[in-house]
């Protein structure tokens, strides 16, 4: 009983995006510290992940978009700003961050939210 | 405005999943009303009680272990765990309000004149 | 506990960038100096950077998490020598009346100083950001 309401696909694939949130704001905290490394190239989430995300959910299933795994890589297309191969744009990834970490704010208000509409459907009483 | 929108859209989402258990509970199926007086002994409400039970007692169980990993500093998903504490609280409070309803269709019954 | 993860390469960062600061203002405060304790005129120090892999927390499946940090590999000096300027009233002029100052542009040191700083601001936002993230995460039960 229980299950079919935490299952709903948007609530799974909100879980699933808070995860992967996290693992990118680790990744542009290693890019920011390593901005003035010589030769040091940026990491960020595999550039195809949002397809497999969006195939995954067009697909309706549940299970599979909670097993799917982010995984960083080492972006090799961004453009090379300094003589000694450093590809880490500052004021890009300062910008990525605070992108970043208004999609985990988004994410969490949502989850939030949904737990508050699944209580006061249960109990009848407005939390 | 924006947090109304979301709220409605997420009610209509909760409500169908709702009324898709409640269709697949066997007391309503209007296809077997001519055999409501047979005994279902394959899912009986006592099953479906204990299911709910139990499932509670898992998320319950999951939720106890994310916060000690966090606790630990075995993991770094606040959120998980946070997550995780939310939801046995709602499968308990799902518990309670079934049982409270129970109750209270258990004592209208017993008002009822004979 | 580790709620605000990742913090582990952002703190070696800033201590990195820290000494590179440092550095520059020696750099700068003895551009002038002619005669160091070696007998020799002041040499430009460099710093120079590499990335270190370090842990900055464990993996759903109990590894450990590896994140790229930066530490400092060395402090060298510059060995280009300085200019000459011809000034025989000063106490370390040699025959000819010459005397070589040291190799620190004061340019070159001053638009170093506003790359460490504001990598360093770069990194003080990091730290607010993951404060910002975890207080979101914990506002979800409420």
């Amino acid at each position: 009983m229980i299950d079919q309401i935490l299952e709903r696909e948007n609530y799974v694939l909100a879980k699933k995006m808070l995860d992967v949130s996290q693992a990118r704001h680790e990744a542009i905290s290693g890019n920011l510290a390593n901005a003035e490394t010589p030769g040091y190239k940026r990491v960020d989430i595999k550039a195809n992940f949002p397809d497999e995300l969006k195939k995954l959910a067009e697909s309706n299933d549940v299970e599979s978009i909670s097993k799917l795994q982010t995984r960083l890589e080492t972006d090799l297309n961004s453009p090379i700003v300094r003589p000694d191969g450093n590809n880490v744009q500052l004021d890009s990834e300062l910008l990525k961050m605070s992108e970043n970490a208004m999609q985990y704010e988004f994410l969490t208000q949502y989850t939030a939210n949904s737990m508050k509409r699944i209580k006061t459907a249960i109990t009848g009483r407005v939390q | 405005m924006i947090e109304l929108n979301s709220s409605i859209g997420s009610q209509q989402a909760l409500n169908q999943p709702l009324v898709e258990s409640l269709k697949n509970t066997k007391a309503f199926q209007p296809s077997e009303l001519g055999e409501i007086s047979k005994a279902d002994s394959s899912q009986s409400f006592g099953n479906m009680i204990g299911d709910l039970v139990q499932k509670v007692d898992e998320k319950g169980k999951v939720a106890m272990e994310e916060t000690n990993r966090l606790l630990l500093g075995e993991t770094d998903n606040i959120h998980q765990s946070m997550i995780a504490m939310q939801e046995s609280g709602v499968a308990f409070t799902m518990l309670v309000e079934v049982r409270n309803k129970l109750v209270q269709s258990y004592q209208e019954l017993m008002k009822m004149p004979v | 506990m580790n709620i605000m993860p990742g913090l582990e390469s952002t703190a070696s960062a800033l201590a990195a960038e820290k000494v590179r600061l440092d550095v520059i203002g020696q750099n700068i405060a003895n551009a002038h100096t002619t005669k160091g304790p070696d007998g020799k005129p002041y040499s430009r120090q460099l710093v120079s950077f590499e990335t270190k892999l370090m842990e900055i927390g464990t993996n759903s499946d109990g590894s450990k998490k590896m994140g790229t940090g930066v530490s400092v590999k060395s402090i060298t000096s510059d060995p280009k020598s300085g200019p000459l300027v011809y000034n025989p009233g000063h106490p370390d002029a040699d025959e000819k009346g010459m005397v070589r100052l040291p190799n620190v542009n004061l340019t070159h040191e001053m638009v170093d100083m506003i790359a460490a700083s504001r990598s360093y601001e770069a990194n003080l936002e990091v730290v607010r950001t993951a404060k910002q993230m975890a207080q979101n995460a914990l506002r979800i039960g409420r």
